[in-house]
């Protein structure tokens, strides 16, 4: 599979090296056979979709998983690494996206939190904070050491751990997107500090979704797909387009791409939507029988959109019109009576009550159905009706009394399905429907809203998942910071450039490549 | 998943048990304990605290609580003992009395509900500013001078039967907030919002204004204990009903409903009011001060979350496991009804909700 050999690219000795290294959870295999070496003074640059295995990876350098198989060697000598601790005393330190600090702890004790330099038996203020100042300016970075950190910006957060990594001497960083939450002035400053980190001879780990940053912060990069390494390579040698090959892969059959179906007319037609802080002039049209798949990075705005059409998160600006009518949508009730349905995200949080069994997680909607004088359940027909669409869903229970907690995350989704089908809507949105659910309830799952769109429901798919949108969407609409960037049509769809236009030019700081613009 | 249930079902079980064990525990104590009339006295002098539960029971369903009932049955105590005085007849004092109830729940609700304060802190902070509204209008007054067929609401019994009056009110209440909790939309909302808020806003029930209810309902039924208690008392004082929020709460989660919400049912409420109601009559027939007794409710209280924090803990485990030991999973396509295990649990969901 590995286009170059590792060897090829440096003669510099790792610092530290995995070999071999295998992760299970239970019967899923997420990380195969993986090489990874990281060298003094250079940076190690990660790539995949989600669910490569990117975190899995970080988290057994941090300590927090083992591997079942393989070997860690660091400096030619094999190593293990069982918690936060020993990470530390073998030099490893991860950077996180959101590094866990103490808010109302000065910049300087965050440093040196547990082992504050003394004098008498007291905390030596003075040497701790010159100590401080002299690794921030090290790092040629400017911030007062005696701030809370809670008033620091997540970019100087991220400074401030690195600079206790250091402290504690670490000589392999990993940053874990660091990129995903700062702005793009921010970033390039990022960039500043880990070409000063090289300088001064760490290795670098560098994982990101920005293709951009991967291929011009790297000096080396691994691409992983499906919890395998595709290749490592030098990063000169890799272009964005054959980097996003490389996460993508062949075509595989899709696993049930949707049949034909009859696009009749408008249904839901959005113009200027903007709201929830960042999602700007989202506009689109959505047909009966039309599947229109909504593809972006985590927090580009597309689960937003769903909310705001659903009435959770009522829009700032911009029209939502239903059948061609002006809909005021406040809450899911006023969204429910338009005909809309939404099977949320997070299938535990905002989904389903995993307390309650099987028949009430499905008719809590339409519970009105139901009832007869002074708002009593009629239990029979409830569990007649709900009894139905289990069957339908194909969900496998012992029965529809059976708890929701108790069933597979697939069979849990069935549930949702169920529940947000029972309204008979004619807008359906779908929130990831297929994350996290094995390939057999996949497969039934896109069966069924086959089935729906062929009978002329108007459908929403937003997934991360590209063979999914690809398979299942008529149009794709790409979302990246809030807004929507490119349009695909079935026939136009190009995996490569979707991939592309979701994550590509993102913050784009490293432009001006890196080290430039420093004063 | 389906041990707990059972457990759950047990617990009203075994709250008959301890009710039986109060009676053996009441009889030991005092030969006066198994009369008529002493079990009247118990049940009447109760009821106060047993109704005002009744609404406490629903708002602990879905995960508040208030803690200022007392303050507000003192504050309706106070409005009776004002209008009494100034000549208003009882009959118009009593609606009136029910309106100031709603009011303050609904100033409860209103912080909860959309304000977005936590209702614990709301309500203890009402506790304050009721029980002083009521200070403000009596003062240090006691106000006595109710009619006759007034103060048989509180004490008088039913024809030549020793059942008081005040226990057919409970009854009737107690079996409407038993039809709603567990037979309607509005209760399985309820341990919808208790379980899961954001699943039930996500599912279109409106959560705000559904808390909102709730306090308003609980400021009515404090209202209803207010009229009750001091038709007992056969007086309205300021200091009517102090403290009678740690009963109200104690009997709620010793009936088994999870203090942070989500589960518990009226039956075991109701059994556990009566069995507070005659292991405090039984104290009181053994010459423990009413100090000692408050001291016992406190440990009732106490040892109740212990016991439901504990079998919380092995219910998490039971649950992990409980994942790889589903009973007999096929696919509901295959069968017809679904029988067998199906049907049982029904009638224990049907118990629990």
């Amino acid at each position: 599979m590995s286009g170059f050999p590792i060897e090829a690219m440096s003669s510099v000795a790792p610092i530290v090296e995995l070999r071999g290294i295998t992760k299970r959870f239970g019967p899923v295999e997420v990380l195969t056979d993986i090489d990874l070496s990281l060298r003094s003074g250079r940076v190690h640059s990660l790539a995949g979709e989600n669910g490569a295995g990117k975190s899995t990876i970080v988290k057994i350098l941090g300590g927090v998983h083992r591997p079942d198989d393989g070997l860690i060697f660091k400096e030619g000598e094999e190593i293990t690494i069982h918690g936060a601790a020993e990470a530390q005393r073998h030099g490893i330190a991860v950077i996180h996206q959101h590094p866990a600090l103490f808010p109302d702890l000065s910049v300087a004790e965050n440093i040196f939190v547990g082992r504050q330099p003394r004098r008498l038996g007291r905390i030596d203020w003075v040497a701790m904070r010159r100590e401080a100042r002299e690794l921030l300016s090290g790092l040629r970075v400017d911030v007062d050491v005696r701030l809370p950190v809670k008033m620091l910006g997540i970019a100087e957060r991220q400074t401030v751990e690195i600079v206790k990594a250091l402290s504690l001497r670490a000589r392999v960083l990993v940053m874990d997107e660091p990129t995903s939450a700062i702005s793009r002035e921010e970033a390039v400053r990022l960039f500043e500090i880990v070409e000063t980190l090289k300088q001064q001879g760490v290795a670098i780990l560098f994982i990101s979704h920005f293709i951009d940053e991967i291929l011009r912060l790297g000096d080396d990069v691994t691409i992983l797909r499906s919890g395998r390494r595709v290749v490592t390579s030098s990063a000169a040698e890799l272009t964005l387009e054959s980097t996003v090959r490389h996460m993508v892969g062949r075509t595989p059959e899709a696993l049930f791409p949707k049949e034909a179906a009859a696009i009749g007319e408008p249904v839901v037609e959005v113009r200027g939507l903007a709201g929830c802080g960042f999602v700007e002039d989202v506009s689109f049209t959505l047909r009966a029988g039309e599947i229109v798949g909504f593809f972006g990075l985590v927090g580009a705005g597309r689960s937003e959109v769903a909310q705001m059409l659903f009435g959770i998160e009522p829009p700032d600006r911009g029209e939502v019109r239903v059948d061609g009518g002006r809909a005021r949508i406040r809450s899911p009730r006023d969204a429910m009576r338009l005909g809309i349905s939404l099977l949320p995200e997070d299938r535990h949080q905002q989904g389903l009550v995993l307390e309650f069994p099987i028949r009430a997680n499905a008719t809590l909607p339409i519970l009105r159905r139901f009832t007869r004088w002074l708002g009593l359940v009629d239990r029979t027909r409830e569990a007649e009706i709900a009894g139905d669409y289990a069957k339908r869903m194909r969900v496998v229970a012992t029965g529809i009394e059976q708890l929701v907690n108790a069933l597979s995350g697939g069979n849990q989704q069935k549930v949702l399905l169920a529940k947000w089908l029972m309204p008979s809507p004619r807008i359906l949105i779908l929130d990831q429907p297929t994350r996290g659910i094995d390939v057999g309830a996949k497969a039934e799952i896109h069966r069924i809203i086959s089935q729906l769109a062929g009978q002329g429901m108007a459908i929403v798919l937003i997934s991360d998942d590209v063979p999914d949108v690809t398979a299942m969407a008529d149009r794709i609409l790409v979302f990246r910071s809030g807004r929507i960037v490119a349009e695909f049509s079935r026939a136009t769809v190009d995996r490569g450039s979707m991939v592309l236009a979701a994550s590509h030019a993102g913050p784009d700081p490293v432009a001006a490549g890196p080290g430039a613009g420093r004063p | 998943m389906k041990r707990v249930r059972e457990y759950v079902a047990r617990w009203e079980a075994l709250l008959l048990v301890f009710l039986i064990g109060t009676f053996v525990f009441g009889a030991g104590v005092s030969r006066y304990f198994w009369t008529a009339s002493n079990i009247s006295i118990a049940t009447a002098s109760f009821m106060p605290v047993a109704i005002v539960a009744l609404a406490m029971t629903l708002i602990i369903v879905t995960g508040e609580i208030d803690i200022s009932v007392g303050s507000i049955v003192g504050l309706c105590a106070a409005c009776l003992g004002v209008c009494l005085e100034r000549g208003l007849p009882i009959g118009a004092a009593m609606p009136l009395s029910l309106v100031v109830g709603a009011l303050a729940g609904l100033g409860n609700g209103v912080m909860v509900a959309y304000v977005g304060l936590p209702s614990l802190v709301v309500t203890i902070g009402t506790l304050a500013l009721y029980r002083g509204l009521a200070q403000i209008v009596l003062r240090e007054r006691g106000v006595s001078d109710f009619p006759e067929w007034y103060q048989n609401i509180g004490f008088g019994t039913i024809g030549g039967s020793p059942v008081p009056w005040s226990s057919l009110i409970f009854a009737v209440l107690a079996i409407g907030f038993a039809v709603f909790l567990h037979a309607t939309r509005g209760g399985r909302a309820l341990y919808a919002i208790g379980n899961n808020r954001e699943a039930a806003r996500f599912s279109g029930i409106a959560v705000k204004r559904g808390l909102l209810g709730l306090f308003v309902t609980s400021g009515v039924m404090c209202s209803v204990a207010a009229i009750v208690l001091t038709a007992y008392l056969a007086s309205a004082r300021s200091d009517t009903a102090s403290g009678l929020e740690l009963q109200v709460i104690t009997a709620v989660v010793l009936g088994g409903v999870d203090i942070f919400g989500g589960s518990g049912t009226m039956v075991g409420v109701v059994i556990a009011l009566f069995v507070l109601a005659f292991v405090q009559n039984s104290l009181g027939l053994a010459g423990v001060t009413p100090e000692a007794q408050q001291i016992a409710t406190g440990g009732v209280l106490i040892a109740t979350l212990s016991v439901f924090g504990a079998a919380r803990f092995v219910r998490a485990h039971g649950a992990a496991r409980g994942r790889f030991r589903r009973r007999r999973p096929r696919a509901l396509a295959t069968g017809g009804r679904p029988s067998g295990g199906g049907e049982e649990s029904v009638k224990a969901h049907a118990g629990r909700e």
